[in-house]
């Protein structure tokens, strides 16, 4: 039936030249002529710049990385120097600026170890504007100011929990000014000044951690490099920040835990002091081979006390990497994990999967649980187990905060009491305690900081102050990364020891052992439930063998 | 039936037994696959599931629609129970039963507010519990907030947790065993309720037909809210009893997405429709759930698998196709938008404000990002990206009627596309975005493809799911680090221009949306959106007039596909990459609420709906720390809010604005803008009043209307019309097609708002409810759909006897006199009313009428589509209730009829009463009783061609000839051994009693049902095999009996529709294009459509849409498509049902002109014998789907059997055939 001739049809084009479609004809072509001549395509560089060497002494970078940034041509840094001996200069050793900076003794703080190496500053010319957000006399950081800016509130939200000591975003808006005084009282920035820009921004921390907000955050990252012109941004920056962030060539000073990879290819843009994924993966591997290979599982709670260890891991999608590493890891040691399982970090479904992997592993009897999950999946994991009267051991990895006291407070406590693993974090003490709260008293003895965030905005505005002390007068996202490719921190202090050797992008170095006390009370927040350490710290990837220091005594 | 009926329920229960035993032995022969505790738990869950599932097929059988909110009324009435356990510690049993009363109340609630979109579309009221999802969800959230407790319920202990068991290594409490116990409990009872009960089944006619329903007496607003309640308290015991184990979902999207959509496929498996077989549908899936996240490592690959679970249960389950399923018309939205009739837009002042209004867009859009920072400008391109897959969804659901609910994730793949195409191959833009396009418009039309095998409403399903595995697994960086482009460098445009900056980049954004809209545009006004409306509006139709309903609605997709990924490719290049999470499921939704706020079948209003929706989150967003419960909260108030003021969404209102302000204007230029009956400039009649003696005094009154105005929206039907009807009278309303009689009917009983006096008995019935006015006495059997299609016979005569079942023997006896009454119905008693023929439906519909012996009964078209015989002891019925005191008012096209049973007649014209007086008068006024369609225009230029040529002259012949042709339905033969043949130019009559087969013979003949044997012949070429589109092509038409066209086109729009396979172009780019083809083939259309318009008097209405006609008119406009087709061989299924005599008898005339002039073939059923008598060669009469006699019209109206089983020997059928017979030859 098909094809058969109409007699009654109505009339058309169809005895015109090309029947009518030559206009049509001429706008395709024209089409495709246009992209032949003048092609919409992207400038000629390669798209994800990633971290070819940064550091004249040779950092060979991570394996088969390719890049296309531009190598500084200011740096002249030697390896990391400290005051015990090693020579410590700036990055910018050699430009025209750097003649009027002097290398000085001793630490830029003394008795901080993680102070750069005393530098002093002649005056005179710093090179002015030598990067977006950089000015003779001023560098910008961007500082989002949104609804929740305290972590543990975010976190305590998406769980429904209140969080005992959250600060009010005012708060941690001050703290964050009162601190970059500070740093402009005590680290040399060649003249220049730190000035914290705040903005009200669209996205949304809660939205973003959990891998959503693109739009909003996108926007936020615009606002911050073309209307603030921000050299670096020291807002919470959960994943799609960070990526809208480097997008924009905005310098993301502490992404929440992704995995190395993301620094490489965003190189210089992303730096931290929290642990990359991979390090939290490289720690847990090592736990597990060193203290439980082979053993029963004799911290597990009811009847799984003492079977036979069985191991479970779970990772979010977004460290899908990290998590597939371990897998193999131990399975290569002798190890072999019983359940790996990865889940959609995606707040609709988060719930359903934490519940049907708790099912999983009951059903499976798995003893132990190494857990590079985010804070929100444990929290549900836990009640859903304690539900299911599955008493697991639970190796916290310090993956998104897990090790802190309060991320530690939000679990079911008769589960966290099982509940032992590294954790790069320093030992928990009082907010008042705190190097963070020290610094801000001492610039603003007539207010008091949020004392839940003081810490986390010091170390942050520190690593920010650090490597643009390191950086020296020719302040470029180069030099910046330079700068800390040449620091190290003077030894361990209460965050451990800090560095970013070449393939790095993370500033912990070692890691200690923890475990979960539900009777003792948090110095942190003075709420029930404490990790306990005997904070010995040790290289990452190498912990010490013999049984694992925890469930003991806490003197190290 | 009924032992057929429990067979299948113990062939569902031995499924489910057999299912468990099967699932049990793998369990135990694949201990590791299939853990016996995870296979119990996943069981404990699955019935959560089913029962949530039950709960929406309960609500789906009582309104027709899908609750997207269910979930949410179960949980926010759950957080009530769990709060105060947890908080008040009150016992646990308590802490149940006071969720459950939450759960009632909730039911109730929802039902006041879904009693405001009583009279809206099934699909705008689905999308209105989006909305109450949204704000019961921000409810939940604020119980919680208020009473200072954890908005997050994760599992808890109660009393019950102490008692647990082992199954397995999975550890069991009583809590879930309590929540097992509840399942099959709930199933019975809810089973038993809607089957074996009055109550059930009156709510089961409520989603068939409420009007009818409340025409018989049936509170449609009681049941509803008993349904609504039962739902809410199952819901809230669903979720309460889950609480302990499974905690309680918080997130409006977690409801839909994680725990509601298996609920939801399981509903969909059970076809909305089986309450078991969704309960064992949950069991199913439930299992099926935990053993595959049980195997599959990757939680995100559980989606994957319900989504081919979902899209396989829609492929392989055999779905309905009775008459009764084929109502699609109120899943489409009826609020397309219009143009201004060409006598407006041409005014100056129209010309200019549009130039001006435009111009202001326009400044605006340039003028923005010259003011604004770049964040903003960065959100705004947002905005207009969302636009633009707004526009998408315009097309797919405003035209198409296929709803997705998983549009960002076809927006996604256009993302990823074109992202890869710019970050590896560094490609043209243009050109990315073109093969990202392509992308998405594979996977629109891949994942719609189920849509053409099930009801589009249907599709949201698959797409929620489909939106949830592209979210989660198949557009997630980790699980495909090197597909997805995670960061974009913007290129810089022709070399010269950096799209790195926000401004340049929003003018590329804006540049696309301007030509999407054009495009939109284009399309809308040509063959593609007309012919994906038909498609939707009804595809039988549309398949008979050549177009391929298939091919178009995977057009629609496509297009839609390509608008979707266009957008993705901009958006993916304006975020600069594409992140896990880019298209959220909820983003889907929402993009839905938009594309719906806004007005779906609107280009402009969906896009305000964007803008409205956008700025309204951004207020949210700002003020409150509590975003997504305020968001979620806000959103849905917004989307409730629009729909309830502007069901057809802001488009509407914008309209309605529109349309004041022209109104306003054309009155001050003395442009005429009445459309439809009262159109045209012919002068009325003068009135020839003459008051019957009965009426002298106002104490014998029955019914008395005065002064009585009524509307359909903007269309005045009523114009102040007087009618007065006294005790024991029989007055018969007679008129010109459209006239208002119908409307009349629909005013004095209640379900059509009006103005004036109405008082029955002295009792205004001003303000009462269609039911109430029923339990006064007054019953109305409507013209056309007055059976419950999905119901018994005998449950339709049980809904009949609703008044009195009280009184169950008066009930029972009045049930048997019905089924003696009508003999056909008794033995079709256990058959689907909606199975029936269209005779036999009118005969139930008016045994429903008469069961409860009204006072007054008022029929609309007794003689509507029934053979002679029946007509005749219709007659004879109604007089037999008459003289039983019954009084009766009678809308009749016959005058014939009229003239026997009534004394009296009232003339209706445009609205107005023109003649009142004794029947016998009337008959002698030809003044009144005149076509004012066919016949009152000048001659034809039908059948001439272009060239000027008749078609007869360039036409091969064609013949039709059916060989041997048997259908059987269930072991009954509808048809045996059918041997007719119709020979080019012949006409052949078909008659027959109502059931003997003839409709069921048009469709096997036009390809619309298989034949069990035989073949089918057209022109010589086997077409038994050939879909009706393509015999259509072939040059076969058809008309059908209920004559329903496509509501949402104008008549222009439908005639030209009907012109479809003359046109020269059928090509979608050049439609898209406007270019030349497709421009000049539109222009050829429109004359050749507006000389029909002429032809068939129908100038009046040649704007208007189908669904404000009149039945009769709609036969005139049938008539003008046929015409249009110019078909070689025409199937005309009952023209003159529901015509006015004088159109009837000027019918004939007519269609033996076109005959004459084209040289078809026609093959007609008819009622009418004069004029089959008239028009035919040969007559072929069928009885019980066998011919009994064929010949010449005289010879088979003489045949003895013929006037026994079908044209009766009373007097009123001679009468009919005789009288008719003689004024018809005086027409010719």
């Amino acid at each position: 039936m098909r094809g058969q001739k109409n007699p009654r049809q109505l009339p058309g084009a169809r005895g015109r030249l090309l029947r009518g479609y030559g206009p049509v004809i001429c706008v395709v072509a024209a089409f495709f002529v246009m992209a032949l001549v003048a092609p919409t395509v992207a400038p000629q560089r390669l798209v994800g710049a990633t971290n070819q060497n940064t550091t004249p002494s040779g950092d060979p970078g991570p394996q088969g990385s390719t890049g296309a940034t531009t190598v500084p041509t200011g740096g002249s840094s030697a390896p990391a120097g400290n005051s015990s001996g090693q020579t410590a200069t700036s990055a910018a050793g050699s430009s025209p600026a750097s003649a009027h900076a002097v290398a000085c003794s001793g630490l830029q703080i003394p008795g901080d170890v993680y102070a750069p190496p005393c530098e002093s500053w002649s005056g005179g010319n710093n090179g002015g504007a030598t990067a977006l957000g950089v000015t003779a006399t001023t560098v910008t950081l961007a500082l989002r100011e949104t609804a929740i800016m305290d972590i543990a509130s975010v976190v305590g939200g998406l769980t429904g929990q209140e969080v005992q000591g959250a600060a009010s975003p005012a708060d941690v808006v001050r703290t964050y000014q009162v601190l970059a005084q500070f740093f402009n009282q005590h680290f040399q920035f060649y003249g220049r000044k730190l000035v914290i820009k705040v903005y009200q921004g669209q996205g949304s921390p809660a939205t973003e951690i959990l891998g959503g907000g693109q739009a909003n955050a996108t926007a936020d990252a615009i606002d911050e490099a073309q209307q603030l012109g921000a050299f670096a941004d020291v807002s919470i920056e959960a994943p799609t920040f960070a990526q809208a962030l480097v997008n924009q060539k905005v310098i993301a000073t502490n992404p929440t835990y992704p995995p190395q990879s993301f620094f490489a290819q965003n190189a210089p843009y992303a730096w931290g002091f929290w642990p990359d994924c991979n390090k939290v993966e490289a720690m847990d591997v090592d736990f597990v081979l060193k203290y439980l290979k082979g053993l029963p599982a004799v911290y597990a709670g009811g009847n799984l006390k003492g079977q036979p260890r069985k191991v479970g891991l779970i990772y979010g999608d977004s460290a899908a990497s990290c998590g597939t590493a371990a897998v193999q890891q131990l399975a290569a040691a002798g190890m072999p994990v019983t359940d790996a399982r990865s889940y959609p970090v995606d707040i609709s479904t988060l719930q359903q999967s934490a519940q049907t992997i708790t099912s999983a592993f009951a059903s499976e009897g798995i003893t132990t649980v190494v857990d590079i999950a985010d804070p929100i999946t444990t929290f549900f994991m836990t009640n859903y187990a304690n539900e299911d009267n599955w008493t697991p051991e639970w190796v916290q990895s310090g993956s998104v905060f897990s090790d802190t006291d309060w991320a530690g407070q939000l679990y079911n406590q008769s589960e966290w009491s099982h509940a032992f693993g590294p954790s790069t974090a320093g030992s928990t003490e009082s907010a008042r305690a705190s190097a963070g709260y020290a610094a801000y008293e001492s610039e603003s003895p007539s207010t008091t900081p949020a004392e839940s965030s003081v810490d986390m905005v010091y170390d942050q505005l520190e690593l920010v102050a650090i490597a643009i002390e390191m950086a020296g007068p020719d302040l470029t996202p180069q030099t910046f990364g330079e700068g800390l490719r040449a620091y190290k921190s003077d030894g361990a202090g209460a965050d451990g020891a800090w560095a970013f050797p070449a393939g790095t992008y993370t500033a912990p170095q070692d890691a200690r052992i923890v475990w979960w006390d539900p009777t003792a009370t948090s110095v942190f927040n003075g709420a029930m439930g404490a990790y306990q350490s005997n904070n010995a710290r040790y290289p990452i990837g190498d912990f010490p063998a013999g049984s694992p220091p925890i469930f003991k005594s806490t003197s190290p | 039936m009924i032992v057929r009926a429990t067979a299948a329920r113990y062939r569902q229960w031995a499924l489910l037994v057999a299912g468990g035993a099967a699932l049990w032995t793998l369990s135990k022969v694949f201990p590791q696959s299939w853990p016996s505790g995870i296979v119990t738990q996943g069981a404990f869950f699955g019935a959560s599931a089913g029962l949530l599932a039950v709960g929406l097929v309960l609500t789906y059988r009582s309104t027709r629609m899908i609750n997207f909110a269910y979930g949410a009324m179960g949980s926010t009435a759950a957080e009530l129970g769990v709060v105060t356990y947890q908080h008040a510690h009150l016992p646990w049993a308590v802490c149940v039963l006071i969720a459950l009363v939450g759960g009632a109340l909730i039911g109730g609630g929802v039902h006041v507010v879904m009693r405001r979109f009583a009279n809206a579309a099934r699909l705008v009221v689905t999308v209105a519990t989006i909305g109450l999802l949204q704000i019961l969800v921000g409810l939940q959230f604020g119980i919680a907030f208020w009473s200072h407790a954890n908005p997050l319920v994760t599992p808890f202990s109660t009393g019950l947790s102490t008692t647990n068991f082992t199954i397995g290594r999975t550890v069991f409490t009583a809590n879930d065993l309590v929540a097992l116990a509840l399942a099959p409990l709930a199933v019975g009872a809810l089973s038993w309720f809607l089957l074996r009960t009055d109550s059930g089944t009156a709510v089961r006619s409520m989603a068939d037909n409420p009007e009818r329903a409340q025409l018989l007496g049936i509170p449609i607003h009681r049941l509803s809210r008993l349904v609504w309640i039962l739902v809410g308290v199952l819901a809230a015991a669903v979720m309460i009893l889950n609480g302990p184990t499974n905690g309680l979902p918080t997130d409006p999207f977690v409801s839909v997405g994680g725990v509601f959509m298996p609920a939801l496929a399981a509903a969909v498996i059970a076809k909305m429709h089986d309450l078991p077989t969704a309960f064992i549908g949950g069991v199913g899936l439930g299992i099926f759930d935990a053993v595959v996240s049980y195997n599959v490592h990757k939680e995100a690959l559980t989606t994957v698998a319900l989504l081919v679970v979902v899209l396989l249960a829609l492929l392989v389950r055999r779905w309905p196709t009775t008459r009764g399923d084929a109502d699609e018309t109120s899943w489409s939205l009826s609020t397309n938008s219009r143009p201004l009739p060409p006598s407006v837009s041409r005014l100056p002042e129209v010309r200019v404000g549009r130039a001006a209004v435009l111009a202001l867009l326009v400044a605006a859009a340039v003028l923005f990002p010259l003011l604004a920072a770049p964040s903003d400008i960065h959100t705004v391109a947002g905005y207009v990206v969302l636009g633009m897959a707004v526009l998408s969804l315009v097309v797919l659901s405003g035209w198409s009627g296929t709803i997705s609910l998983g549009q960002m994730a076809i927006v996604g793949v256009g993302a990823v596309v074109t992202g890869d195409l710019l970050v590896k191959a560094n490609l043209d833009i243009f050109l990315a975005l073109a093969v990202g396009a392509l992308a998405a418009a594979a996977a629109s039309a891949l994942i719609g493809l189920p849509a053409l095998r099930v009801r589009p409403i249907f599709l949201a399903v698959t797409t929620l799911a489909f939106a949830a595995a592209m979210d989660q697994y198949f557009l997630n960086p980790s699980n495909y680090p090197s597909l997805i482009p995670v960061s974009i460098l913007r290129p810089d445009l022709w070399k010269r221009f950096p799209l790195g900056s926000e401004r340049a980049m929003y003018y590329v954004c804006i540049g696309m949306l301007a030509v999407t809209i054009l495009i939109v545009r284009a399309l809308k006004g040509s063959r593609p959106g007309r012919i994906l409306q038909a498609s939707r509006d009804n595809p039988r139709a549309s398949a008979a007039l050549a177009i391929a309903t298939v091919r178009t609605r995977v057009g629609g997709m496509v297009v839609a596909g390509l608008i979707a990924g266009v957008a993705g490719g901009l958006w993916a290049v304006l975020q600069e990459g594409v992140g896990a999470s880019s298209f959220p499921t909820q983003d889907s939704v929402t993009l839905f609420s938009m594309a719906v706020v806004g007005g779906l079948g609107s280009i402009y209003g969906s896009l305000s709906g964007v803008a409205v929706t956008e700025f309204l989150i951004f207020i949210i967003g700002r003020f409150t720390t509590q975003g997504t419960s305020f968001t979620s909260l806000g959103t849905g108030a917004l989307l409730l809010g629009v729909l309830l003021v502007f069901p057809g969404g802001l488009g509407q209102a914008i309209e309605s604005l529109r349309d004041r302000l022209v109104s306003a204007l054309a009155s001050r230029r003395g442009v005429e803008l009445v459309v439809g009956a009262a159109a045209g400039s012919e002068a009325l009649p003068s009135l020839t009043l003459s008051t019957p003696p009965s009426l002298t005094t106002s104490s014998n009154l029955v019914l008395s209307c005065r002064d009585l105005t009524a509307s359909y929206g903007p269309l005045q039907v009523l114009f102040g019309v007087d009618l007065h009807i006294g005790e024991n009278e029989i007055v018969a309303l007679v008129g010109t097609n459209g006239a208002g009689k119908s409307t009349v009917f629909k005013a004095v009983s209640g379900l059509l708002a009006s103005g004036g006096h109405i008082t029955f008995k002295g009792m205004s019935l001003q303000g009462m409810q269609t039911d109430a006015i029923a339990r006064c006495g007054v019953a109305m059997m409507p013209g056309g759909r007055g059976v419950f299609p999905s119901l018994t016979v005998a449950e339709n005569l049980r809904l009949g006897c609703w008044q009195i079942r009280q009184d169950r023997a008066a009930a029972a006896q009045a049930f048997e006199e019905m089924s003696d009454m009508f003999p056909a119905l008794r033995i079709r008693s256990q058959q689907q009313a909606g199975n029936l023929s269209g005779g036999e439906q009118q005969q139930l519909s008016l045994a429903m009428a008469l069961a409860v012996k009204p006072k007054l009964l008022l029929i609309d078209e007794l003689s509507l589509g029934l053979a002679p015989s029946v007509v005749s002891q219709l007659c004879e019925k109604v007089q037999e209730y008459h003289q039983a005191g019954t009084t009766i008012v009678i809308v009749e096209q016959s005058l014939d009829v009229a003239l026997r049973l009534a004394q009296r007649a009232v003339f209706l014209e445009k609205g107005a009463v023109r003649f009142e007086g004794a029947t016998a008068e009337l008959a002698n006024r030809p003044d009144l009783l005149r076509s004012v369609f066919i016949g009152s225009t000048p001659a034809p230029r039908d059948a001439e061609g272009a060239d000027g040529s008749s078609s007869s002259s360039r036409r091969q012949y064609t013949d039709l000839v059916c060989q041997g042709i048997s259908k059987n339905y269930g072991g009954i033969a509808a048809l045996s051994s059918i041997d007719l043949t119709v020979e080019p130019g012949q006409i052949v009559g078909l008659i027959g009693h109502n059931g003997a087969g003839k409709t069921t013979l048009f469709d096997v003949i036009s390809g619309f049902v298989a034949p069990s044997q035989g073949t089918v012949q057209l022109g010589g070429i086997d077409v038994t095999n050939v879909a009706p589109h393509h015999r259509a092509l072939a040059g076969l038409g058809r008309s059908f009996q209920e004559a329903r066209l496509f509501p949402s086109l104008t008549v222009t729009e439908t005639i030209v529709a009907a012109l479809d396979r003359h046109l020269p172009s059928h090509d979608w780019f050049a439609a898209a294009l406007k270019a030349p083809p497709s421009a000049e083939s539109e222009r050829s259309a429109r004359e050749r459509c507006a000389e029909l318009i002429e032809l068939l008097g129908l100038a009046g209405y040649a704007t208007t849409p189908i669904a404000d006609l009149s039945t009769g008119t709609r036969r005139i406009v049938e008539l003008a498509c046929v015409v249009a087709m110019d078909p070689a061989v025409i199937l005309l299924d009952e023209p003159s049902a529901g015509v006015a005599q004088k159109e009837t008898e000027a019918l004939g005339p007519l269609l033996k002109k076109i005959q004459q002039h084209t040289g078809c073939a026609i093959l007609i059923i008819e009622h009418d014998m004069a004029l089959l008598s008239l028009l035919c060669d040969e007559l072929v009469a069928l009885e019980q789907g066998e011919i009994i006699c064929r010949g010449t019209p005289v010879d088979v109206l003489s045949h003895p059997k013929v006037i026994q089983s079908y044209l009766g020997s009373d007097e009123l059928s001679a009468q009919r055939i005789g009288g008719r017979l003689a004024s018809t030859d005086a027409a010719v």
